[in-house]
């Protein structure tokens, strides 16, 4: 069997064409993770000594690190005199002013109040934020208990404890684990990819007339249609994890830093409600084993469209129809706030930002379940049914029959 | 000839082709007949009076137009004055009924279509900015007619499922290498792509006449010669070009785009030689780029994705400017004429090219006729899931409801406490002391949680209105994520449970794998609205000079007449308002008709669960009460107000004499400051 997940597997990738599309959507993912560089951040203006780029790394080493009393005075002491220069626009717009970091005060004043003064402050207050939350949700359990609610007691009973004694303790720079958990071009990399390998699995078979070859062979039936599941399984999985090392290598190159990971996730805005109590890296590998999970899942609902088909024209067509339909049904619904509209899709797994920025809960028998953990038992039930049903519809044949060689083959 | 219709007949009798052409037309068709909305719902909804006005000025702009219209919009102004001292003087006794009525009649044919005359009025602002490209022609039917410009996925699987398969077929089960070797194999070939690029052009063509007469027969598309700048999203176009030579130009422009696409396919096919490979190229090279790239790049690029969505090489430019760096930011840059006749020039170039290699490829061959095998495929498109906005909409409880526009909304025994801002936060029981927090959610101090806006109560349920925004770049420029959301939320006071009813994205960039979500601007109001109010089916958002009806499962909108200049009262069914005449008007949401309760002419009133409570105008502003049906006329103080509201047992009114507010108890009738 391990002969033949193996066999099955380089039959999949390690042809020419699958190698060399890898390679070439490697290529346009690392241009792209560029391109979001130099179009998302305004530290992407060159290295010149006025540069926003070399004035904001120069004051880091001054303010990154443990947040202190003595940094945010240092801080302000720089910010406020230009906030009072430039608050009624009547401020010098020369670009050439020595006294300032930039060339300019507008300049220095939006850079340290974007890129320093509005993310630690940021920084600063989410403790007392989160603890508003968790004392709101114990105050919400309490009430909910006392009203015989117990779903909406046990939800906030959840919520409290996760959002108990959170802070982010230390300023960082988060520009580029922004950018990266919010980063999808190589998701459809990824879908295009394994639309085209997984596609051609069964059909290759039907193509060359292979499938009733097979037939005649032992372990041409159930164990060729398992081997290629595995090998289909191994294939997604590290087709995903390829990719999201990629785009994690990518961005540290384009943003020329690995700095921010050992800030937790809630330092990026738009995870200020998340479930999660672990750091931006630890975000990432997760958020990696997700993806693989959801591509996963993708392509056994891939496999099992394409079983039937003679040619790659219609399983491509419409695999590519239904992955397209899913991504719009995905993308609408990422905003709002019909869980149930997002946790069946897998590819809220791809895109896993919908799961994990926001803490959503569904009613499971009167038991809060988060949503992203609904969402990956989902996925799997999902990816394991379509996988069943692949096994089940195989055509199958039939070996050592007692008595002597019999070989009846059975075809839907 | 006898080769081309050969293939013919193999591409659309025996590999489906003719079947998935219908398939493609009647989705399409049906698409549109489902999803196309009116994009001015004004100019549809008073289209009588617009068409009346638009006779008068319709066609290019001219100072007499612009004197016809201004004198227009000041004779309904005074017209409209005039109308309110008159009712003033009659109900004052000053003119009788005959004189009031023979007034009016004489003003009727001024405030007729004076709806109508508001949409033309925002059109003529619109085209006196550009005066000499903008006319004046009913948008609708053109603004549907050059549809947003979003990637055309239906024609492209269509085009991928017709052509694929023209070489793929054979080169599967080896017939190329014998039709090469046929004397007549090089016509064939040839037959083949004049048939894929025919195919191509022929289906784009459909595509386009379906659409436009799809327009045609729901809107008429008048007044073609008029410039393109004269919609809105053409506004800035510096180039001249009428509105029906724009659209059959981008109806070539996408044949073109088709054309190209299938020799490209062609081309791959015989280079790669495998079905799989072949259209994952063709789905890489189309989609990435789509994906990747702003419009304004993917417009500058000799692509066929470009000509598959021609509509933008007829946008104006459009310039942001960066308030971080002062920088001006060109989101899209206008394609010149020249730059247009080069790009097709270049693309045709490399069609030209490929069409010659493939020619190539396949030259000194004999010709044989073959049997192709057939391939039967039980074949059903799968149709794109439109994304959904509606929330859950579940029934309504039981609870009667009356709810008026003048106050802040309550349930019984509970205030409505206001914040800083003079939202809405919490419900207190003044008695108890206990407090009903709305959006109890542990998450509402946080970031982009939202703001509570408006309420609206029925029973034991509160159903409030949140908007929020969501955004990860903050850069100005095409490639911002902002997605401004409205929510109505419901919490049931006994519960205390909180669940979203609707949803609806206002505005947004691009969102999520760069596809561009853009929010139609009927959904604008909603950054305007005055309050709101539902039911089980519909939610009203009253508005200046309207109320928007919004359809809970399908997301119509629809507008009722009724402007926001006095109370307005929702029984859960009818709508109760006071006409331009003061007379109270009942309007019934189910059946769109409006009923005069006779006898009530009023300044103000106040709807309860039992009876209206109004200030008669026919009796010198008195304080009367009434039942539902405006029935029982009973005088509650002979005390002349200017307007009222009620609550539990007493009426707050403003005295007319002093203009102070009084609260006058329904037990004991004694009014007290």
């Amino acid at each position: 069997m391990k002969r033949l997940i193996r066999y099955e597997l380089s039959k999949l990738c390690f042809r020419r064409a699958v190698l060399l599309t890898i390679l070439v959507f490697s290529m346009l993912n690392l241009s792209k993770i560029r391109n979001v560089y130099q179009s998302y951040s305004y530290l992407a203006n060159g290295t010149g000594e006025q540069s926003w780029n070399t004035v904001y790394w120069q004051l880091y080493p001054q303010l990154s690190g443990i947040i202190t009393g003595d940094k945010i005075e240092r801080l302000m002491k720089r910010y406020r005199p230009l906030e009072e220069a430039t608050a009624d626009l009547t401020a010098s717009t020369a670009l050439d002013n020595p006294d300032t970091m930039t060339g300019n005060l507008y300049s220095d004043c939006n850079l340290l109040d974007k890129y320093y003064v509005r993310p630690m402050k940021y920084f600063y207050n989410y403790k007392k934020t989160a603890a508003q939350i968790a004392e709101r949700a114990k105050s919400n359990s309490i009430q909910f208990q006392s009203i015989g609610n117990q779903f909406e007691g046990r939800k906030n009973a959840v919520i409290y404890h996760r959002f108990a004694q959170r802070e982010i303790p230390a300023f960082g720079y988060t520009e580029m684990y922004n950018y990266l958990v919010n980063y999808d071009f190589s998701t459809v990399l990824m879908i295009l990819l394994c639309l085209y390998a997984v596609t051609t699995v069964f059909v290759r078979e039907k193509e060359t007339q292979m499938n009733l070859l097979l037939l005649t062979s032992p372990g041409g039936g159930y164990m060729t249609c398992a081997a290629k599941l595995m090998a289909v399984s191994v294939f997604s999985v590290g087709i995903a994890i390829w990719f999201s090392l990629l785009d994690f290598i990518g961005f540290c190159l384009a943003f020329h830093t690995g700095e921010g990971g050992e800030l937790p996730i809630y330092a990026i805005n738009n995870f200020a409600n998340t479930p999660l109590n672990m750091t931006l890296f630890q975000y990432v590998l997760l958020s990696a084993a997700v993806r693989a999970l959801g591509m996963w899942s993708f392509c056994m609902g891939m496999l099992a469209f394409s079983m039937k088909w003679k040619t790659a024209l219609f399983p491509f067509a419409i695999n590519l129809s239904v992955l397209l339909a899913l991504i719009f049904q995905g993308a609408s619904s990422q905003f709002y706030s019909n869980i149930w509209e997002k946790i069946w899709n897998p590819y809220v797994l791809l895109v896993n930002r919908t799961l994990f920025a926001n803490t959503e809960f569904i009613n499971c028998l009167g038991y809060p379940v988060l949503g992203y953990q609904a969402a990956l038992i989902l996925s799997m039930l999902t990816g394991f049914l379509l996988g069943g049903i692949i096994l089940r519809c195989y055509t199958r044949n039939q070996h050592h029959v007692p008595g002597g060689f019999g070989c009846e083959i059975r075809s839907l | 000839m006898k080769y081309v219709l050969f293939e013919f007949r193999k591409m659309m009798y025996y590999r489906k082709g003719f079947w998935y052409v219908a398939l493609f037309l009647i989705i399409s068709l049906f698409g549109l007949i489902i999803t196309e909305q009116p994009q001015n719902l004004e100019m549809e909804k008073y289209w009588d009076g617009y068409a009346c006005y638009l006779e008068q000025v319709a066609g290019p702009y001219s100072s007499e137009k612009a004197a016809y219209i201004e004198n227009e919009a000041q004779k309904i102004a005074e017209v409209s004055k005039l109308r309110d001292s008159l009712m003033d003087s009659y109900y004052d006794g000053e003119i009788t009924l005959h004189e009031l009525e023979q007034q009016f009649s004489e003003q009727e044919a001024v405030l007729q279509y004076h709806k109508g005359f508001e949409v033309l009025y925002d059109q003529y602002l619109y085209v006196c900015e550009k005066p000499e490209n903008r006319s004046f022609l009913p948008t609708n039917g053109w603004s549907g007619l050059f549809e947003q410009n979003v990637f055309p996925f239906l024609l492209f699987l269509t085009l991928l499922i017709l052509i694929v398969p023209v070489f793929c077929s054979e080169i599967g089960n080896q017939m190329d290498r014998l039709i090469c070797t046929t004397r007549e194999g090089k016509m064939i070939i040839l037959s083949q792509m004049i048939l894929a690029g025919g195919a191509a052009i022929l289906l784009c063509l459909l595509d386009g006449i379906l659409r436009f007469l799809f327009f045609k027969v729901k809107y008429g598309l008048p007044y073609g010669d008029a410039p393109l700048q004269s919609i809105a999203y053409f506004g800035d176009y510096a180039q001249e070009v009428s509105l029906m030579a724009g659209y059959w130009k981008v109806v070539l422009l996408r044949c073109v785009g088709g054309f190209v696409l299938s020799v490209s396919i062609l081309f791959l096919s015989i280079l790669v030689r495998k079905y799989a490979i072949t259209l994952l190229i063709t789905a890489s090279l189309t989609l990435l780029p789509y994906l990747a790239l702003t419009s304004n790049q993917i417009h500058h690029l000799p692509h066929p994705l470009a000509f598959l969505m021609p509509v933008d090489f007829f946008k104006g430019t459009a310039i942001s400017s960066d308030p971080m760096t002062g920088e001006d930011v060109i989101i899209f840059q206008e394609i010149s004429r020249m730059e247009r006749y080069v790009l097709i020039t270049i693309l045709i170039c490399i069609a030209i090219g490929m069409l010659l290699w493939l020619q190539r490829c396949t030259a000194n061959r004999w010709n044989r006729g073959g049997k192709i095998s057939r391939f039967v495929f039980p074949c059903l498109l799968l149709c794109t899931i439109l994304f959904s906005g509606c929330g859950n909409a579940t029934k309504m409880k039981n609870g009667s409801v009356a709810y008026n526009t003048s106050t802040i909304s309550g349930i019984p025994g509970y205030e409505t406490v206001l914040d800083e801002q003079n939202r809405p936060s919490c419900l207190e029981n003044v008695k108890e002391g206990e407090i009903i927090v709305l959006n109890g959610s542990p998450f509402s101090e946080s970031v982009n949680a939202g703001t509570i806006q408006s309420l609206f109560c029925q029973g034991k349920e509160v159903y409030y209105l949140k908007t929020r925004t969501e955004s990860y770049i903050d850069r100005v420029g095409f490639y911002n994520s902002t997605a401004d959301l409205v929510s109505i939320t419901r919490l049931d006071t006994q519960t205390l449970e909180e669940t979203v009813v609707w949803e609806q994205i206002i505005s947004t960039g691009r969102t999520i794998l760069g596809i561009e979500y853009s929010v139609p601007d009927r959904w604008e109001f909603l950054t305007k609205y005055h309050t709101f109010f539902l039911n089980e089916d519909h939610i009203f958002f009253v508005c200046d000079t309207n109320i928007r009806k919004v359809n809970r499962r399908t997301n119509k909108i629809s507008i009722i007449d009724i402007p926001a200049t006095s109370n307005i009262a929702f029984d859960g069914k009818n709508i109760l308002y006071l006409n331009p005449l003061s007379a109270l008007v009942r309007y019934d949401t189910n059946s769109e008709e409006e009923t005069e309760l006779s006898g009530m002419i009023a300044e103000d009133f106040f709807m309860t669960e039992e009876s209206i409570f109004f200030i008669n105008r026919l009796d010198d502003y008195k304080i009367y009460t009434c039942d539902l049906e405006g029935n029982n006329l009973r005088k509650i103080k002979d005390i002349p107000a200017i307007s009222l509201t009620v609550e539990g047992q007493y009426i707050y009114y403003i005295d007319r004499r002093d203009g102070q507010r009084y609260c006058l108890s329904l037990d004991t009738q004694h009014s007290l400051p």
